[in-house]
């Protein structure tokens, strides 16, 4: 199926040997263990300090996950669905659903679009507090990898409370939701006090105008102008 | 930004006037979303008057279907752009159906660089060749994998 025997000559790429002697350029090793995430390999082809060329070795990431669904039925397809990317799972998720209701002509009831667009706004919120905290450790800040995520808590908790579920919720079902808003939820979701536990906890607000709800949260400011009171209010 | 479907429809409509018959298909599915269906001996010069012509500069994606029934497979390049600012939400499914028993197309990374991955990928899971490839190699599969292209509807895995 492949033509691996084919010279690097040909395709004008390097080969993977070690650098032979009085070559002009030098091939490296970039990886697959490195200070980013995950596994990555990138072959590179230097002419001093130049980069000329680089080619991609992913290693066994493929998870095959159409192939996998092919042989479920379609609400069984779901949980499987939000693995690649389990950080934004309701995101990727919605995606797959909203194909399938395509293909039935199904369109969801206007409370369920709601209740998905909730989810799916925590959950974005939530994969930028990820990478954000993630990039902190990678600068190797330990606070700043410390803070974001604290924020991010708050919202699995409300997650929890929507879904059952803190992380991979499988909450978007073809035709609408796995299940209604919980009784009392909005109440829960009110950023005052939220916010007022979370300061009190972290012991953040000293310089913080204390009429302000939502201080202590906003001193944190790990995410550009969000803050619970700023998102909720609008 | 408006709900009008303009900017498609002259993009289609300029489709349609340069290639008259080369153009299988074009429709607009929604706002921002096109599907182009073209006959592949004329995908390389199409590609070309995408890229060049109208500002497609960026192709975020290469997949490939399998029709088994219809005995074809589909190749889809998902086409956006990036320096034309106007039209960046517009994503084109720049489609090609190529025979199921000898699956084979004219690789585009002369046009774009950036699929050389996505055709790999497409190679090696479900066997299609692509001419002019300059590295029609393995992407993800083990080196050691000799079993046919593990897309293909007809092969199994057991699951559970």
């Amino acid at each position: 199926m492949t033509t691996t025997d084919k010279p690097a000559q040909t395709t004008g790429l390097p080969s993977m040997s070690p650098t032979e002697p009085g070559a002009q350029t030098m091939t490296l090793s970039v990886g697959p263990q490195h200070s980013g995430s995950g596994h990555m390999r990138l072959i590179v082809e230097l002419d001093g300090d130049i980069i000329i060329n680089a080619m991609p070795d992913p290693g066994y990431v493929h998870r095959g996950i159409e192939k996998i669904i092919e042989l479920r039925n379609i609400i069984r397809s779901i949980p499987v669905i939000e693995r690649p990317s389990i950080i934004d799972a309701s995101n990727l998720n919605h995606a797959w659903v909203r194909a399938i209701e395509e293909l039935q002509g199904v369109e969801p009831p206007a409370r369920g679009q709601y209740l998905r667009c909730l989810l799916n706004e925590m959950n974005r919120i939530m994969s930028h507090l990820y990478w954000l905290s993630i990039y902190g450790v990678f600068l190797g800040h330990t606070t700043m990898f410390m803070w974001p995520l604290g924020d991010r808590e708050l919202f699995i908790d409300l997650a929890e409370r929507l879904t059952g579920a803190r992380i991979t919720y499988s909450y978007l079902v073809p035709g609408g939701v796995r299940r209604d808003l919980p009784a009392g939820f909005a109440e829960e979701a009110h950023p005052e006090q939220k916010a007022s536990a979370y300061s009190r906890a972290s012991g953040l607000s000293p310089s913080a105008p204390q009429d302000q709800p939502c201080a202590g949260l906003a001193l944190t400011g790990t995410c550009g102008r969000m803050s619970p009171t700023r998102h909720m209010e609008s | 930004m408006s709900l009008s479907q303009e900017r498609e429809e002259s993009l289609v409509k300029t489709l349609k006037e340069n290639f008259p018959r080369d153009i299988k298909e074009a429709t607009i599915l929604r706002r921002s979303r096109i599907d182009v269906t073209v006959a592949p001996d004329r995908m390389v010069e199409i590609a070309t008057f995408f890229r060049d012509k109208l500002g497609f500069d960026h192709p975020s994606g290469v997949s490939a279907v399998d029709y088994n029934r219809e005995a074809r497979f589909e190749i889809v390049y998902h086409l956006s752009s990036i320096r034309n600012v106007g039209q960046r939400d517009i994503i084109v499914n720049l489609k090609e159906s190529v025979p199921r028993n000898s699956p084979r197309a004219t690789s585009l990374v002369k046009i774009w660089p950036g699929v050389e991955n996505y055709e790999r990928e497409s190679l090696e899971m479900f066997g299609i060749q692509f001419d002019g490839h300059p590295r029609p190699e393995k992407l993800f599969l083990n080196d050691n994998w000799d079993g046919p292209p593990p897309m293909r509807k007809e092969i199994r895995f057991p699951t559970d």
